[in-house]
C-alpha cells in the first residue's frame, strides 16, 4: 500500500474527498482513519479493513500530516492556466467564490481553482487579455483534479485574508444573519423582525445586484462583469448618501 | 470452588463458562447498585439463596467476599488456537495471532455497546469455522449464532484473547492523534 508522506503527494481530487469527510458521521475516529487511508492510498476500503490491525496503526501515524493544512505559496501557472489573483475580481466571480467558501471550501477546491485560474493571451497592442468568466466550470474543474493540492491550496489562505479585509472595508454593506440570536429570549415583535431580516439575507446577493443594476434586471449581467472593488465603492456611496 | 456457608460457589476462572464470566463481570460492575449489593447479587447469581446472603452478619459477609476473591488459578496466557464444537473445527490463527482492521472494528463496537458482554462475541470473531468462506464468517447472523455457541466454553480459553484485544485497544487509544480534521 502506497501512502503519501505529505500533502506534496496528494492530488486536489484526493484532498477534496478527504476534506469532504465529516468526522461526526463516522462510528468512531478509527473508521474515519480507515476511510482516509483508503482515499490517500487509492485503495478499496475493503482492502483496508483486511489489513492487519497493527499495520493500520502504523499507517495512521504516517498520515498525521492530514491534521494540518498544506502550507505552500500558490503555483501561479498550472498547465496553460494562470492565477489571476484576487485584486481584480469581478462581482460575479466574487459571488461564486463566496458560495464555495461558505459551503466547505476544502471540498470545493477545484471549483475555486476554476474561478481564479484562466487562460491568457496578448492582444494586438501587447496588452494582456484574460479569458472571460464564461467557460463551463464543471469542465474546467476536471483540469485540477490531478494537480498537487499544495500547488493551489494557498489560494484558500489568500482568499480568506482578502475576504477579511474586504468585509472590514465594506462592513456597512454586510450584516451578520440575525438567526444567531437565542430566539427564546425574544419578543414576538423581535422574532418578526428577524424573520424579515433573514428573508432579506436569503436574497442578499440578488438584492445587491438589483441595486447595482439600478433596479433594471436586464443590466445584471453587466453588473456581474464589473470590477468588484469599483462596484462595492459605488454601493457604499449609494448607501451612505442614501441615493 | 469455595464454600459460602454450606454452598459450593465457583470462583476460579477455569470453573466459569464464558457466559457466567460475563455475568460475573456485569454484576460486579453494575453502577446502578451499591458495591455491597453487587457482591450480594453475585453470590445469589452463583447459587447462594437470597435469604442466606441477606441473613449473614456483615463481618461474616466481608469474610466470605475475601474467601471468594482469593483465587488460586492463575489465568493462562497460552492461546488455544483451535476449538472443536458440534462437529466443526474453529481456528483463530496458525503461527502468530493477528487481528484485522475489520475484526477490531467489530469487536470495538461490541465492547463499546456491551462493555460487560463482549467476550463470547470477541471469540466468535477471532475463531473462524474452517469450512466457511470469509464472507460467511463475518456475516452478522453467523457471528451472533457462534457467540451463543461459544458462550458455553470455559472462560479460561477466552482470557488470553480478551487480554490481547484489551492491549490492542488501549494502545490504539494511546496512539490516537489528538487533532481531528474538521
Amino acid at each position: 500500500m502506497h501512502l503519501p508522506k505529505s500533502w506534496n503527494n496528494v492530488s486536489v481530487e484526493q484532498f477534496m474527498e478527504l476534506k469532504g469527510l465529516q468526522v461526526d458521521s463516522f462510528d468512531s475516529i478509527f473508521d474515519f482513519h480507515v476511510e482516509a487511508i483508503s482515499i490517500l492510498s487509492d485503495t478499496d476500503i475493503n482492502d483496508v479493513y483486511d489489513l492487519d490491525f497493527d499495520e493500520l496503526t502504523e499507517l495512521i501515524k504516517e498520515i498525521n500530516f492530514i491534521n494540518r493544512d498544506p502550507n505552500k505559496p500558490v503555483n501561479r501557472i498550472i498547465s496553460d492556466l494562470h492565477y489571476i489573483g484576487l485584486q481584480h475580481l469581478k462581482v460575479g466571480e466574487f459571488i461564486d467564490l463566496e458560495h464555495y467558501f461558505t459551503n466547505n471550501y476544502y471540498a470545493h477546491l477545484s471549483d475555486i481553482c476554476s474561478v481564479v485560474y484562466r487562460k491568457k493571451r496578448f492582444d494586438e497592442w501587447d496588452n494582456e487579455v484574460i479569458e472571460p468568466y464564461e467557460y463551463d466550470i464543471e469542465q474546467r474543474k476536471q483540469l485540477f483534479k490531478d494537480v498537487k493540492c499544495t500547488d493551489v491550496f494557498g489560494i484558500v489562505q489568500e482568499y480568506i485574508k482578502f475576504r477579511e479585509n474586504f468585509m472590514e472595508v465594506y462592513i456597512n454593506l454586510f450584516q451578520e444573519p440575525a438567526t444567531d440570536e437565542i430566539e427564546d429570549d425574544l419578543t414576538d415583535e423581535e422574532k418578526e423582525e428577524i424573520k424579515k431580516e433573514d428573508n432579506l439575507n436569503k436574497w442578499s446577493w440578488e438584492k445587491t445586484l438589483y441595486i447595482l443594476a439600478n433596479e433594471d434586471i436586464t443590466k445584471i449581467d453587466d453588473v456581474l462583469k464589473m470590477n468588484l472593488i469599483f462596484a462595492f465603492n459605488m454601493l457604499s456611496m449609494k448607501t451612505e448618501l442614501q441615493l | 470452588m469455595v464454600k459460602i456457608k454450606e454452598f459450593d460457589v465457583k470462583n476460579e476462572i477455569n470453573e466459569f463458562t464464558i457466559e457466567q464470566f460475563e455475568n460475573v463481570s456485569r454484576i460486579l460492575n453494575d453502577e446502578d447498585v451499591e458495591k455491597f449489593e453487587r457482591w450480594a447479587n453475585l453470590l445469589i447469581y452463583l447459587g447462594v439463596p437470597e435469604s442466606d446472603v441477606y441473613d449473614l452478619e456483615f463481618s461474616e459477609f466481608v469474610e466470605y467476599i475475601k474467601i471468594f476473591s482469593d483465587t488460586k488459578v492463575k489465568p493462562s496466557n497460552e492461546f488455544c488456537k483451535s476449538i472443536e464444537l458440534d462437529g466443526y473445527t474453529y481456528t483463530s490463527h496458525e503461527d502468530e495471532l493477528k487481528i484485522s482492521v475489520r475484526e477490531m472494528k467489530m469487536i470495538e463496537k461490541q465492547v463499546s455497546n456491551h462493555p460487560h458482554n463482549y467476550i463470547s462475541y470477541l471469540m466468535s470473531v477471532l475463531f473462524k469455522r474452517n469450512d466457511l468462506t470469509k464472507a460467511e464468517h463475518y456475516a452478522d447472523a453467523h457471528i451472533k449464532q457462534k457467540a451463543k455457541l461459544f458462550s458455553s466454553l470455559s472462560a479460561e480459553l477466552a482470557i488470553p484473547y480478551a487480554t490481547f484485544i484489551g492491549l490492542k485497544l488501549s494502545n490504539r487509544l494511546q496512539n490516537a492523534p489528538t487533532e481531528v480534521v474538521e
